[in-house]
């Protein structure tokens, strides 16, 4: 997967996972279902963007 | 509660040292220890996003709605995920462009239009106003609430307005700065963004461990309570999915598009690569800042606060519990955040108000004495303007609304310029007409929908006569245009601006054209193509330039800024090259824009810098036709960029893989590449040879080998006994330069030199059998005058004759031995490297005699012709060698004897050796390989196949030539040439 597209489909998953109906399907650990998914959203992108600096990859739209 | 004087002098003591810590910031920029240009104060500066909606309308919100506050900090976390494509983009094309301001980014966009980005300032004023309102709201609402009285808040609000309209104006505008950055304020911000959180954490840490059990008690009580469903989203609850997600949307657009986020996150970056850090560092301060929100708000009302009176949550608390210092440390959180907010917001508001409405109203009176100190002046009257807007609209409004309300307004306005700016980034049709229709009906559908039922509200506007015939109707209903029922007014709002912004923009885009410069800006911002220069048409000098930047930024700044240019550069005044003054010109629009916008340099500078109408007329036309010309698609642009990475990566893997050092060098003789072998053979490595004389890394080289641009090839040795083969090939390219393959060759030459040897003992083993019949005969001799000597009786010894005469017999016979073998001695040791001069005719005469031992010379008759040749410089034991070599062939071709006949002369600069014989000869079907190794026509056995090879590379040594004439049974003529060298 490209680099742009990378983003891309995370930017879409995230929206996905902090919408309906994955707000539904988790109504009873709200909380704990916001804090782990944004935690594990913001470790995701830390990695792969210092992982793809690392290798000096830069992406331009 | 805190007496007024104390938290007034609180505050004045904050803002003291926020301005004691900008001032320690610049000054280290100044020296070039800059402490901001790090991703870390980069993420902090951007967390500027975080205001007191954050510290108190975060919880207000979360104690009324529950989690849809969340909406707010989710969407710049989503957004942030896309930075990587988006944001970089913008920051390149900004930088540039060097554009300074959202608005100037959108007029740049669209053709240059001063039209359209007076038209984005126009709606980033008004709809930023609410939330200038909502920080002056907040502190008024906090002095009230620490002080205990509500008598004398409002006025006191208007001197802390006043105190942060004058922090903003020490901040960025105590002169008019030729830079866009401002490196003080923006560590100021980081400052005051971990005040905000240490604040935040202490606080929220304070109610969930110390007044409750921890976040899982919180939980647990509010679930059993009367608020039960702030738990929940969806159906039943105060937050609908539908709002939900306009919510999200709504911070994702502010984050990118609120002008205070564009001024830290595009006009202040100062490494495009701070962004890749910015990309989780931010959201992790939101994620951290976020932790203790709802269990404050659950908190304040399960101990009896009231969801009205939420907002002010963080502050009553702590008071309530009598715990003043944490209240304290809360109030200076909360100020921090609405300062910061309101000191960046200003001052990116008050650049697009002077690059959009001032400048062009009052730039043609730049000729007015004192012009540059009064645009400062006016832009320190906007920023007071701005931030006493908030105040008025805090005052009257504000209190009708919750903090969160009121911010929530900003964000919808702030959707207004997305489809512009997302879609103009990426769509090259998008237009300047289209781009006004669209931003000027979401704005009338924004005021018409959020501000105007705010100000009914607020008794601004009465609800008779006109006004109320509209807003009951069921078409115009502000809260259900069209008669769309069943939206919360966030989700109303957003879509019926996003529908028209949209179908205006889009429509009108395709429906009308676009001119020559939208087109070209199109493609600026769409293909990221840096901007070209504008042609060197216009007649200008230096003066003429530092006499434009006196107009507008003062005779120092003017004169500051060329000499800084002259010295960078390294040129004098007087001498300025045509491409100097362009530079200069470049230099000059880039100082001007980050003070005035780039719409407005661009103006000045045309009007200035003599472009006739004539030279407009044909740069029009040269744009049309570089627009023309750069009407590549994306598409082939991208496979043309593929093919030369495949190509250079091609090249590059061939020539690092290459077994021979390959170098490359510049006019100036300087390295610009070096190779893996180069590295393996010299032990210097890439990163030290690059950009250095190849003299200097390879003394043994001479300079004067590069001194002509033609291709060469030469063998070289090092100090260290190396041997190189360098061929020198120039580059075609006008800019010069060379190719230079280096091959070490001194295996190859000791080889050369071994083979030498084992040739000249081979010859010598051919001498062998005559060499022992000449030494045996004398031996023969020796032995037996030595007999009868000794046969002779001792009494009868007095025959001296006898005896005198065989003693001398004997000795020159051992003489002649002692000849035989000093002369194999000599030719067989191992041969000098020296060329010393020499006599050609005694070097065939020494060859000669060692030959004469070969059985077969008996059977030859020798003819030689030697004329008056001078003496030459070759090395005498290679062209012994030869000699030898040839002598013995011919002597090879004859084995039943013949005539050998030699020839000496000299022809010309050359002295000719011919060697011919009546031998057998040479089939012509071979000719061309005998001198090619390994090739004899003798049996095998009987020959290596070397000698000819290694006496033509001899004689290529000696810079001479070898030919060879010979037929089949016609004998053989073999010419050697050798140059004179004295």
């Amino acid at each position: 997967m490209k680099n742009k597209e990378f983003w891309i489909f995370l930017f879409f998953l995230g929206t996905l996972l902090f919408n309906w109906p994955f707000l539904d399907i988790f109504s009873l650990v709200l909380p704990y279902y916001f804090f782990g998914v944004w935690s594990f959203f913001i470790l995701v992108v830390g990695i792969v963007a210092t992982l793809k600096e690392t290798k000096g990859r830069d992406t331009d739209v | 509660m805190f007496k007024g004087w104390i938290v007034f002098g609180l505050i004045l003591g904050y803002l003291c040292l926020l301005f004691a810590i900008a001032y320690f910031a610049e000054r280290r920029e100044r020296i070039g220890k800059s402490i901001v240009s790090n991703p870390y104060v980069y993420s902090l500066s951007l967390a500027v996003y975080c205001t007191s909606w954050t510290f108190y309308g975060s919880v207000g919100k979360a104690a009324t709605s529950g989690f849809s506050f969340l909406t707010i900090y989710l969407g710049p976390t989503l957004m942030a995920a896309l930075w990587m494509v988006l944001l970089k983009k913008i920051i390149r094309i900004a930088k540039e462009n060097r554009i300074t301001t959202i608005a100037d980014f959108i007029g740049s966009r669209y053709g240059n239009s001063l039209f359209l980005s007076s038209l984005v300032t126009l709606v980033a004023v008004i709809g930023i106003t609410p939330y200038l309102g909502l920080q002056i709201k907040a502190i008024i609402s906090t002095l009230t609430v620490l002080s205990g009285q509500a008598e004398g808040t409002t006025a006191a609000g208007w001197y802390i307005t006043f105190l942060l309209g004058i922090f903003a104006i020490i901040f960025g505008a105590r002169r008019l700065d030729a830079s866009e950055r401002h490196e003080g304020l923006i560590f100021a911000i980081a400052f005051e963004s971990i005040i905000k959180l240490i604040a935040f954490l202490v606080v929220g840490f304070y109610v969930t461990y110390v007044l409750f059990g921890g976040a899982g008690d919180i939980f647990d009580k509010i679930k059993s309570s009367e608020y039960g469903d702030l738990l929940y989203i969806g159906a039943g609850t105060q937050v609908s999915y539908r709002e939900w997600a306009s919510l999200l949307f709504l911070s994702m657009t502010a984050i990118m598009f609120l002008p205070r986020q564009f001024h830290v996150a595009v006009v202040e970056n100062s490494d495009i690569r701070h962004v890749s850090k910015a990309m989780w560092l931010f959201p992790l301060y939101l994620l951290i800042i976020n932790i203790f929100v709802m269990p404050v708000a659950f908190g304040g009302l399960l101990l009896g606060g009231r969801q009205a009176d939420a907002d002010m949550f963080m502050l009553t608390i702590p008071m309530g519990q009598g715990n003043s210092m944490i209240a304290l440390l809360t109030f200076i959180g909360g100020f921090s955040a609405a300062t910061g907010m309101i000191i960046v917001e200003s001052l990116a508001l008050s650049t697009m108000v002077m690059n959009s409405l001032v400048m062009p109203a009052i730039f043609r009176f730049n000729e007015m004495r004192g012009f540059p100190l009064v645009i400062l002046n006016l832009k320190r009257i906007v920023i007071l303007g701005c931030v006493f807007f908030g105040y008025i609209f805090a005052v009257s409004i504000g209190e009708f609304y919750s903090l969160v309300d009121i911010g929530l307004k900003s964000f919808e306005a702030m959707t207004i310029f997305s489809p512009a700016i997302i879609i103009g980034l990426y769509w090259k049709r998008g237009n300047r007409i289209g781009a006004l229709a669209g931003i000027s009906a979401g704005f009338v559908i924004w005021f018409y929908t959020l501000l105007m039922p705010a100000m009914l509200k607020a008794g601004i506007i009465g609800d008779q006569g006109f006004f109320s015939m509209i807003f009951n109707s069921t078409i115009l209903n502000p809260h259900a245009l069209f008669g769309l029922q069943g939206l919360d007014r966030w989700s109303h709002s957003l879509f019926w601006g996003l529908f028209f912004n949209l179908f205006f923009y889009v429509g009108l885009s395709i429906l009308t054209k676009q001119s020559p410069e939208e087109e070209r800006q199109a493609l600026i911002f769409v293909e990221s193509i840096a901007p070209q220069a504008l042609p060197g048409r216009a007649d200008y000098s230096l003066q003429e330039i530092e006499a434009v930047l006196e107009q507008y930024l003062g005779r120092r700044d003017a004169a500051g800024i060329v000499d800084g240019f002259l010295f960078r550069n390294q040129v004098q005044r007087e001498n300025l090259s045509p491409l100097d003054l362009s530079r200069l010109r470049d230099e000059a629009m880039r100082i001007l824009s980050g003070s005035l916008g780039s719409a407005i340099a661009t103006i000045i500078l045309e009007d200035k810098l003599l472009i006739t109408e004539k030279e407009r007329g044909d740069l029009s036309l040269s744009i049309k036709q570089m627009t023309a010309t750069l009407r590549l698609s994306r598409q082939e642009l991208q496979e043309a960029n593929r093919s030369l990475a495949y190509l250079k990566e091609f090249s590059e893997n061939i020539i690092e893989s290459a077994p021979a050092g390959i170098v490359t060098i510049d006019a100036a003789k300087r390295l610009t590449y070096w190779n893996k072998e180069m590295e393996a053979i010299t032990g210097i490595r890439r990163a030290d040879a690059t950009n250095r004389r190849i003299t200097t890394l390879l003394p043994w080289i001479s300079i004067n080998t590069f001194e002509k641009s033609e291709k060469r090839e030469l063998t070289l040795q090092t100090p260290s006994q190396q041997y190189f083969k360098i061929d020198i090939n120039p580059f075609t390219d006008p800019s010069g330069g060379f190719v230079v393959i280096f091959q070490d060759i001194t295996e190859k030459r000791k080889m050369e030199e071994q083979l030498l040897q084992a040739l000249k003992l081979a010859s010598i083993g051919k001498l062998t059998a005559g060499i022992s019949h000449e030494i045996g005969n004398p031996l023969a001799s020796i032995s037996s005058l030595v007999q009868e000597l000794r046969s002779i009786p001792t009494d009868t010894r007095g025959e001296e004759t006898f005896f005198s005469d065989s003693l001398s017999t004997i000795n020159s016979h051992i003489e002649r031995i002692a000849r035989i073998v000093r002369s194999l001695g000599d030719f067989a040791r191992i041969s000098t490297k020296e060329k010393v001069l020499c006599s050609i005719s005694e070097i065939i005469d020494r060859t000669l005699n060692l030959v004469r031992y070969d059985n077969r010379f008996r059977g030859i008759d020798l003819s030689m012709e030697i004329g008056e040749i001078p003496l030459v410089k070759v090395n005498p034991d290679q062209i012994q060698q030869v000699f030898m070599n040839l002598i013995i062939n011919a002597l090879d071709a004859m084995p039943e004897g013949g005539n050998l006949w030699i020839q000496i002369k000299t022809a010309g600069e050359s002295i000719v050796i011919v060697v011919r014989d009546s031998g057998r000869g040479i089939d012509e079907t071979v000719m061309e390989k005998i001198f090619d190794p390994f090739f004899s026509t003798k049996p095998l056995g009987r020959g290596t196949g070397l000698g000819l090879s290694i006496c033509y590379g001899i004689i290529r040594e000696h810079n001479g030539s070898i030919n060879v004439k010979s037929r089949k049974g016609e004998g053989t003529t073999i010419t050697i040439s050798l140059p004179v060298e004295r």
